[in-house]
């Protein structure tokens, strides 16, 4: 019986992941021809704009169970990686059990909201009349992937946990082994009563996200479980429930958001296509002979790939794969080439485009194309300042080999092949800049040229990689959107409990001038980007701080945006909990998690006091956006 | 200044940002109703989207999602295709106009439908009158050819397309910059909102066809309504024809108000006169009611034409 859940498990995700990916791809693919014969024809379809957002939110369903079969679904493990083996298991499986109850009512819930709009015809109210029912059940569809792929892991914890059935984990200590894990639910349990009085609400918001977050219960669902948790004890029971699948459904169906998927996917296909690699071949044929040649290359074409994707994760791993093994051969310092290959990483949500920045402007509606642009020139600073440490680092370190300046032709040679590499982001920014697509369609766009010039061109991917162009893709887009997903959830709470209002009442309170509240403000969100992942920061805080300096203190949103995402990216480096490290690890193993963050820590610190620059010269993140709008 | 512990309170949401007339005429409602129930009903009003979006509103305020909406009635038109009949573009002079067919039968008819959907409407609001900016001017049908026009809803979009150009679709926070880009020509929208977006710094040309802007409706989920005492309802009914009322006089005096903001931003405004605009009614009105028969049939037919006689 287990066996054949298991195995219906795989195959119906292992196909949901596919179709995923697919219906990213398939978005791609219509939204360049949406914008060629717009630009070329003056004829813009009526359709293209609806399908895609059908197209994303039938991907993040789709995909979501096979996230989760894969374990992708992201988590804070600080804890409970410490407790014992036995704790481990019970932690996981109550963790598990608390996300199935997540997910069981979301597709109720969405089963409910999709049997009443077919029962009542409802169509969309555009010129497709589409059934409303089809992207509706993708809510149905998912929620049965995702549970048959919860029932599925937590039975396997179930029977890790038989085995102490008749001999206590703990020898003598027997039961009381399991106390964390008695503590864990109790703090639930008392969680969930400050909920049942509206007044201490927000106090039950802080007890759960602290425990189930910090109890490694994957952040998409312990967000929005605590949602959930709101919903059914403050505001009226059972009722509210319905509040899950429309919020989220409310999020999903917007074109900002079918951004997400578009641009994750895009960074997908420039990691497998190879693409880093001759743009990082490139630099160092050009630059290797000057001292810290390679780690300038490093830095150099992390900049010109972070202009072409937007997520840290892909810089890294692209430009990483093939800079570790050469600076390395090339008698670099060990310490030196993982903190650079880790640094550069924080340019690709920086230097426009940025898929933080697309969640901004989802979370705000400011244009996206200018919280783009304001990346533009702190992430070229950053990028000169962090090439100008490596110079003198090796400056003042002998011990590393010089490298031989590469000969002309070589150095030409590998300009020919870096062409292809080297328009794509002059494709990207020059399309946004004149105005041939906007700023969301950039990456459907970039993804037809970039397949186009790895199937055809460079023939770097073939069908073994575009299998896993497509699963990789849609499996990191549910990812990221699932979080969405939960943050919404959790973001209705806060908005129907008025907390925005409330915290900014009391802030105005305090005897602190703006300044004052927004270092402080930075602080912790350095403090909470050591601990947490960055996108789960920014979809938790962002809604409540924008409301606060925004709306309330009234600074400039775009300048606000990218002083909160410059301070965010800090903790893409910062340990225990900072992507980027675990990144090149994951694609150098001999990399290890001390020796990636002493190296990478200098870099960190001098982005800390990088912050002052943008908070101080505002020019260099506003001028740009003003100019271009 | 209200009671600690009202006998209802009622959640009310919206979609426009603080500050905004539509917002206003949502903290009226609010203040009315607690001063005509001194206090036994409360209602807390949540504008600017914080709750849902305007696309949100038609799932929900009939599950009970959300107790209250003043909502685009425009959205609707996928559960309940008879509020059609409040957007179909050019087929209504102007405010008193469409005000006249709202409070007639033809209102009565949509409102009496929202209850087969779940949701009892209470009175109508609108937003500002709607207007096309565009980079050239659209001052004739000549003019229309091969313009790329952003649109926002289903029946604007065979209007557009009618007249000449091309409707386009594209997020809301991408307008902006589509217009000063190029990717796009123009927009239809709203008075007030060609101001408030500043579209004046991107584009030059503004024609006013005398088109009444979107309606809205305060619109509350029917159990909800069926479970307050007559004399509860018989409060929101009054404070309801009070908001109406007010929000009448509020628009007028905003679309006067944005034209002078937008003349004083340096905008060429060209309101359409008569004989031009019977020439882009009678070119584009039978295409849109075209639309407006096949979803509604027979019915949708008569009802035009009855509004055509409210004139
Ligand atoms: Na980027
Ligand atoms: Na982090």
């Amino acid at each position: 019986m287990k066996k054949r859940l298991g195995w219906l498990s795989d195959k119906l995700n292992l196909a949901g992941g596919f179709l995923g990916g697919l219906c990213i791809l398939i978005m791609g693919c219509i939204v360049t021809y949406e914008v060629l014969v717009r630009y070329l024809f003056d004829a813009p379809t009526t359709w293209v704009l609806e399908i895609s957002i059908y197209l994303c939110i039938a991907s993040v369903f789709l995909a979501g169970g096979y996230a989760l079969r894969e374990k992708h679904h992201i988590q804070v493990d600080l804890i409970t990686s410490k407790l014992s083996q036995p704790n481990q298991v019970l932690f996981q499986a109550v963790s598990l059990f608390m996300a199935l109850v997540y997910t069981v009512i979301l597709t109720w819930k969405g089963g409910e909201m999709t049997i009443h709009s077919f029962l009542m015809h409802e169509v969309s109210p555009t010129v497709l009349n589409v059934p409303v029912v089809i992207p509706h059940s993708f809510v149905l569809i998912g929620g049965f992937l995702l549970i048959l792929e919860f029932v599925r892991q937590i039975w396997d914890s179930v029977d890790d946990l038989r085995k102490w059935k008749d001999s206590p984990p703990g020898g003598k200590r027997g039961w009381v082994e399991f106390w964390p894990t008695a503590v864990f639910i109790c703090l639930i349990g008392i969680g969930a009563y400050f909920f049942t009085s509206r007044g201490l609400a927000p106090l039950g918001i802080v007890v759960m996200l602290f425990v189930l977050i910090f109890g490694g219960l994957p952040i998409a669902f312990g967000l929005g479980l605590i949602g959930l948790f709101g919903f059914y004890f403050t505001f009226g029971g059972g009722p509210m429930l319905v509040q899950v699948p429309m919020v989220i459904y409310k999020y999903l169906d917007d074109f900002i958001i079918a951004a997400v998927p578009l641009f994750i996917m895009l960074s997908a296909v420039l990691s497998v296509g190879e693409i880093g690699a001759s743009l990082f071949d490139l630099a160092s044929k050009w630059v290797r002979q000057m001292p810290g040649g390679l780690g300038v290359a490093t830095i150099a074409s992390s900049t010109i790939f972070a202009a072409m994707c937007g997520s840290s994760v892909a810089t890294v791993a692209t430009i990483g794969l093939i800079a570790i093994p050469e600076m390395i051969s090339r008698g670099y310092n060990k310490r030196l080439v993982y903190g650079t290959v880790a640094i550069g990483g924080v340019l690709g949500p920086l230097i426009p485009p940025s898929l933080f920045m697309i969640l901004i402007g989802a979370i705000t509606g400011d244009s996206v194309g200018k919280l783009f642009m304001a990346g533009m020139f702190p992430g070229l600073m950053l990028a000169g300042i962090f090439a100008l440490y490596i110079v003198f680092y090796c400056l003042r370190d002998r011990s590393m080999a010089k490298v031989e300046p590469a000969p002309w032709s070589e150095r030409w040679s590998a300009l020919r092949k870096a062409f292809w590499g080297l328009m794509a982001p002059i494709l990207i920014l020059g399309g946004i800049y004149t105005g041939v697509f906007t700023p969301t369609e950039a990456a459907g766009v970039g993804i037809v040229y970039s397949l186009v010039v790895c199937l055809f061109i460079q023939r770097t991917v073939d069908p073994k990689r575009l299998w896993k162009i497509v699963l990789d893709g849609g499996m990191l887009s549910a990812t990221i959107l699932f979080i969405v997903t939960g943050a919404v959830v959790f973001g209705q709470l806060i908005t129907m409990l008025q907390i925005p209002d409330r915290l900014f009442g009391f802030v105005s309170t305090l005897p602190l001038s703006p300044m004052t509240v927004l270092f402080l403000t930075l602080g912790v969100i350095l403090f909470l980007g050591a601990l947490m992942d960055e996108v789960a920061i920014l979809l938790i805080t962002y809604p409540i701080l924008y409301h606060v300096f925004v709306r309330s203190f009234g600074f400039d949103s775009i300048w606000f945006a990218l002083v909160f995402v410059f301070t965010l990216e800090v903790g893409l480096v910062l340990p225990p909990v900072g992507i980027n490290i675990f990144v090149v690890q994951g694609i150098w193993k001999d990399a290890k998690f001390e020796e990636v963050t002493r190296g990478v820590l200098p870099f960190a610190l001098l982005m800390v006091v990088a912050i002052l620059l943008v908070v101080y010269v505002k020019p260099l993140s506003l001028w740009l956006p003003e100019l271009i709008g | 200044t209200q009671a600690a512990n009202p006998e209802v309170t009622i959640r009310y949401a919206g979609d426009l940002p603080i500050g905004n007339h539509l917002t206003r005429t949502q903290e009226f409602f609010a203040k009315r109703v607690d001063e005509i129930s001194k206090g036994r009903v409360r209602v807390e009003v949540y504008p600017a989207g914080q709750l849902f979006a305007a696309k949100d509103y038609v799932k929900a305020v009939p599950s009970g999602a959300v107790d209250m909406a003043q909502s685009l009635m425009g959205q609707w038109t996928g559960l309940a295709p008879i509020y059609m009949i409040t957007d179909i573009p050019l087929l209504y002079d102007g405010w008193e106009h469409i005000w006249r067919a709202l409070d007639s039968e033809i209102g009565a008819t949509m409102m009496k439908e929202g209850e087969k959907i779940g949701i009892k409407q209470l009175f109508w609001t609108q937003d500002a009158s709607a207007g096309f900016v565009c980079k050239t001017p659209l001052k004739t049908m000549a003019e229309w050819k091969g313009k790329k026009i952003r649109s926002y809803t289903e029946l604007a979009s065979y209007t557009i397309k009618a007249l000449g150009g091309a409707p386009a679709f594209m997020g809301g926070g991408e307008v902006y910059m589509a217009l000063q880009r190029g990717t796009v020509d123009g927009a239809i929208s709203t008075l007030s909102s060609f101001y408030d977006r500043k579209y004046f710094e991107v584009t030059k040309y503004l024609t006013v066809p005398q088109m009444p802007g979107p309606i809205y409706g305060g619109v509350m989920n029917l159990k909800k309504w069926e479970s307050l005492s007559a004399d509860v309802k018989d409060m929101l009914m009054k404070a309801g024809k009070d908001t109406q009322t007010f929000a009448r006089a509020e628009v007028q005096k905003m679309d006067k108000e944005s034209i002078e903001k937008l003349k004083e931003k340096g905008m060429d405004i060209y309101f359409l006169p008569k004989e031009e605009r019977e020439r882009w009614k009678k070119a584009s009105l039978p295409q849109v009611e075209a639309v407006v028969v096949e979803r509604l049939k027979e019915r949708g037919k008569k009802m035009i034409e009855q509004a055509e006689k409210l004139k």
